[in-house]
């Protein structure tokens, strides 16, 4: 692993890591445990250039998308990922790392507070409305899970849940058992239960509990059905994003003054 | 019927002005003034907290800047039976670990098994082992020199006296070492308590190992339930303070856990935080047996 070339908080060798830009958590690493868990780029960094005039994306890792996440608004995935956010708090004590970071957007407030130990990692954001009207505010936690082969792994704790698979614009259920990651997966499941990444080739099942997100959305990139995402494309094999969602019709009409608070945790089962 | 529900507001120093009467319209109930060692609390007696009311309770803390609680079960309404408190940075301000690398010269070493367990390279006993490898060769007086490092939280007396005015026992459980927790259990005193034991020769120095079994996250929670099994006590009638990640599954299991001056993530899963260092702020959330109403059956177990 190499050490993350950004401004941010972490271990020594960055096997913690939480960029100040995006508040982006970018590495995580559990005890006894050396496979990585979050996938990133570190030597192709940058998604979009800083130089982008809505700011740079950062490649893998825990980005937060806020206030929007689809393709409505411009740009993609929301503002909130191409700031820099404030570090308020950072620290490295007794095998435990915590971070605050905050942000101003637009008339919201958003404050993002890691802690990594070494069980878990958990991300949680809390969104103030500023402004002195209600407003519709879609947020997630996009994480990129590393993978042994994402051919080889099955997700458990979807079955039974609406899902809208976006790939072929169709809406239904899923069916029970394990879903299998296949060449176009890009869905979007109404479901609040914890779930599991089953991974045989590594040997090992990472756990994600939410709170505070309505939905879940799958999601591998494949050259062939989602061309231009450049590493992301090249290596598809090594991840599947597992997103903490509350997007489109399970947005959150947030009143004046109103906070909402959203959880994710992941930890190895 | 018996009101179910205790609010709390509390904090050190003077009660704010206004939040008595900001209290008493927003619950809708007798507020009880309460002051004490640690400072003041406000408290209110309810049968039903919905959303709303909650929402606007949590809210009143946040303008005014003070602690608040919302005590649900069996000890929102008689006191607890059994206190169990975490060690490190809990009741002494201290990390026994830190001190003892410090007699030791050994603090970058300490890190370096730090770093290696973030790389995943150690689980949590082997990152423990490698912790305490450092620490090999210090001898009796050396680990004399580290114990009188050890200082108590602001407040931890006050706390313990109380609690034995009450005759509620107290159990410590740490991930710390017996060298350093038994002399403080002693001193409490404490009726339980339980801590790793560092390895030593037959001169005294320690030989770099910890003896099993290990006090560690899961274990911290097993001996708590040990404990009030002992005394033939609910879980729901424990009351359990810590500040780590290592003490969640024990405040989590406890009848009322209490986050005592931790970082925000690991107080938001508690039951209540104390975001001043004072321990004996605990009093604030504690029923007292010359609280009960008369009628009121303080042991109808």
């Amino acid at each position: 692993m190499t050490v993350f070339t950004v401004e941010g908080f972490g271990n020594h060798d960055h096997h913690w890591f939480v960029a100040d830009h995006g508040a982006q958590v970018m590495a995580w690493q559990p005890f006894g445990n050396h496979q990585r868990v979050l996938w990133s780029a570190p030597d192709d960094l940058w998604e979009v250039s800083p130089d982008d005039p809505d700011g740079g994306v950062l490649r893998g890792g825990i980005p937060t998308c806020l206030p929007w996440f689809g393709r409505a608004d411009e740009p993609l995935h929301g503002t909130a990922r191409r700031h820099t956010w404030e570090r308020l708090e950072a620290e490295l004590v007794d095998m435990e790392l915590h971070t605050t970071h905050w942000l101003l957007l637009d008339g919201l407030e958003a404050t993002q507070r890691v802690t990594m130990t070494g069980h878990d990692l958990q991300v949680r954001v809390s969104i103030t409305n500023t402004g002195d009207q209600p407003r519709r505010v879609e947020a997630a936690h996009h994480t990129y899970l590393a993978v042994g082969g994402v051919d080889s792994c099955r997700i458990s704790g979807l079955g039974g849940t609406p899902v809208w698979d976006a790939a072929a614009d169709t809406v239904g259920t899923q069916p029970e058992g394990d879903l299998l990651i296949g060449p176009n997966t890009d869905r979007v499941h109404v479901a609040d239960g914890p779930l599991e990444l089953v991974d045989d080739p590594w040997q090992r099942t990472i756990r994600i509990e939410r709170e505070g997100f309505p939905q879940v959305v799958v999601w591998n990139s494949r050259p062939a059905v989602d061309a231009g995402l450049g590493v992301t494309n090249d290596r598809w094999d090594e991840f599947v994003c597992i997103e903490s969602a509350m997007v489109r019709e399970h947005a959150l009409d947030l009143a004046s003054g109103a906070t909402h608070e959203l959880l994710t945790r992941i930890s190895l089962v | 019927m018996r009101s179910s529900t205790l609010l709390c507001l509390f904090g050190p120093g003077e009660l704010p002005v206004d939040l008595a009467e900001a209290m008493v319209d927003l619950v809708d109930a007798e507020v009880a003034m309460v002051r004490g060692t640690w400072g003041w609390a406000l408290r209110a007696r309810t049968d039903e907290v919905d959303d709303d009311l909650r929402k606007a309770f949590l809210k009143l803390a946040k303008k005014h800047s003070v602690d608040h609680a919302v005590v649900t079960g069996p000890l929102a309404t008689r006191p607890p039976q059994l206190i169990v408190l975490d060690v490190d940075s809990t009741l002494t301000t201290t990390e026994a670990i830190d001190l003892l690398a410090d007699e030791a010269g050994s603090g970058p070493e300490v890190a370096e098994a730090t770093e290696r367990a973030m790389r995943g390279e150690l689980d949590f006993r082997q990152a423990l082992d490698a912790r305490v490898a450092t620490l090999t060769g210090l001898d009796g007086d050396a680990i004399e020199r580290a114990r009188a490092h050890v200082t108590l939280q602001p407040g931890a007396d006050d706390l313990a006296r109380r609690a034995t005015i009450l005759e509620i026992p107290i159990a410590l459980v740490s991930g710390g070492f017996v060298q350093f927790v038994q002399p403080l259990a002693e001193a409490l005193p404490a009726t339980f308590w339980a801590a790793n034991t560092l390895e030593t020769d037959a001169e005294g120095r320690l030989t770099g190992r910890v003896l099993d079994p290990i006090v560690d996250r899961t274990a911290k929670e097993r001996l708590m339930l040990e404990y009030a099994a002992h005394l033939g006590i609910e879980p729901a009638l424990v009351l359990a303070v810590g500040d780590g990640a290592n003490d969640l599954d024990m405040l989590a299991t406890a009848g009322l856990g209490v986050a005592y001056c931790a970082k925000p993530v690991t107080a938001a899963q508690a039951d209540v935080a104390i975001s001043f260092p004072r321990l004996d702020a605990i009093w604030a959330l504690v029923t007292t047996p010359d609280e009960l109403s008369p009628g009121d059956d303080a042991h109808h177990d």
